[in-house]
């Protein structure tokens, strides 16, 4: 049975959820937006951004969450591979966190600039973050997808070194991450 | 014996118009849950009102409804397609006033109609005196309308899931005596 908490051998269930969870999101999202953006104007548009911010505002309490539960848990060694492996795997999970702040938070001043607000699936509504403004918003729009095209780069990236420790090293480091 | 024809009471009545540049009259929709608005920057009003003679009062405020405006350009080039406020066809929303009563120290209502688009639809309008002396008037207070009484949105635009049927409208008016 795995530990819920991440031991030094591997990750526990908190993290591996957390990392999985996000990830399926994440994908979705840039699919979504990059569909939704498209269309023409229509009730279905609107449903859909609707859809994208709220999967955008969850993306940001989980990955507040994550962010949290890493800082009180053991993070599991990386002194079994080789030097420069450590420092690029260490280096692109700070920028997929980056990423991961980054992507939606630019999403809201996005919205607070075009003067679309966001709610929470009627829970509750971001406040704006910056004031109606449609100089703003297109610079927003241009970050927000310039970041979201980036992500999904440093995703291939990190897919790409998980897959290489898995197959050509031969090494626990993709099954550390796997239930 | 003198008959004395009663003729326009309202000519005996203080006439009131509107200072635009200090007036507003903006509506707040909702959009996936969240508040979207928008302001009309142009409309005018035949008002004769005096707190003392209410029974003699009257008021018709016509809107263009070609001076929408909202933060996100996108939607009030959209509000004045057909399918919204079609004012290639409708230019103008016209409220007319029936009767004004007071309610207490400085709230008053007005019932009468407004029209949209080829709607008429009774509505009773309360608000606040908030200043009235010989030269100037100034009104607050807000309504809701139903926007799909007016066919505000129609077709597809109808389904009130996302954009909900309650519209909110607040207007501020400051008003000059005319001498």
């Amino acid at each position: 049975m795995l530990p819920i908490k991440n031991t030094i051998e591997r990750y526990g269930i908190g993290a591996i959820a957390l990392h999985w969870l996000i990830a399926f999101l994440i994908l979705g999202q840039i699919g979504l937006g990059w569909y939704m953006s498209d269309l023409v104007l229509s009730p279905t548009k609107i449903k859909l951004f609707g859809l994208h911010k709220e999967i955008g505002v969850l993306i940001l309490i989980l990955a507040t969450l994550r962010i949290s539960w890493r800082t009180i848990n053991i993070v599991p060694s990386l002194m079994s591979i080789s030097y420069f492996d450590r420092v690029t795997a260490r280096f692109v999970h700070g920028i997929l966190y980056f990423f991961m702040f980054a992507v939606p938070i630019s999403g809201w001043c996005m919205s607070s600039a075009n003067g679309m607000s966001v709610s929470f699936f009627g829970w509750f509504t971001l406040p704006d973050l910056v004031s109606p403004d449609k100089q703003l918003a297109y610079l927003f729009n241009v970050i927000h997808v310039w970041l979201a095209y980036t992500l999904l780069g440093t995703i291939g990236l990190h897919v790409a070194g998980a897959l290489k420790h898995h197959f050509i090293n031969k090494d626990t480091i993709l099954r550390r991450m796997l239930f | 014996m003198l008959i004395i024809p009663m003729l326009s009471f309202s000519e005996n009545l203080t006439k009131w118009n509107i200072i635009q540049n200090q007036s507003t009259i903006a509506f707040k929709a909702m959009q996936n849950n969240a508040p979207i608005s928008g302001q009309f920057v142009a409309f005018t009003g035949n008002i004769y009102f005096d707190p003392a003679k209410l029974n003699s009062s009257t008021a018709e405020i016509s809107v263009d409804m070609n001076s929408v405006m909202t933060s996100y350009d996108e939607i009030a080039k959209n509000l004045k397609t057909d399918d919204w406020f079609n004012v290639s066809v409708f230019p103008k929303a016209i409220f007319k006033s029936n009767q004004f009563t007071k309610v207490d120290k400085n709230t008053y209502q007005v019932t009468g109609v407004l029209t949209i688009k080829d709607k008429t639809i009774p509505l009773t309008i309360s608000f606040i005196l908030e200043e009235y002396t010989q030269d100037k008037a100034h009104v607050k207070g807000s309504f809701f309308v139903k926007r799909t009484q007016f066919n505000i949105g129609q077709g597809d635009w109808s389904n009130t899931d996302n954009i909900k049927d309650d519209v909110q409208v607040d207007f501020n008016i400051f008003a000059e005596h005319t001498k």
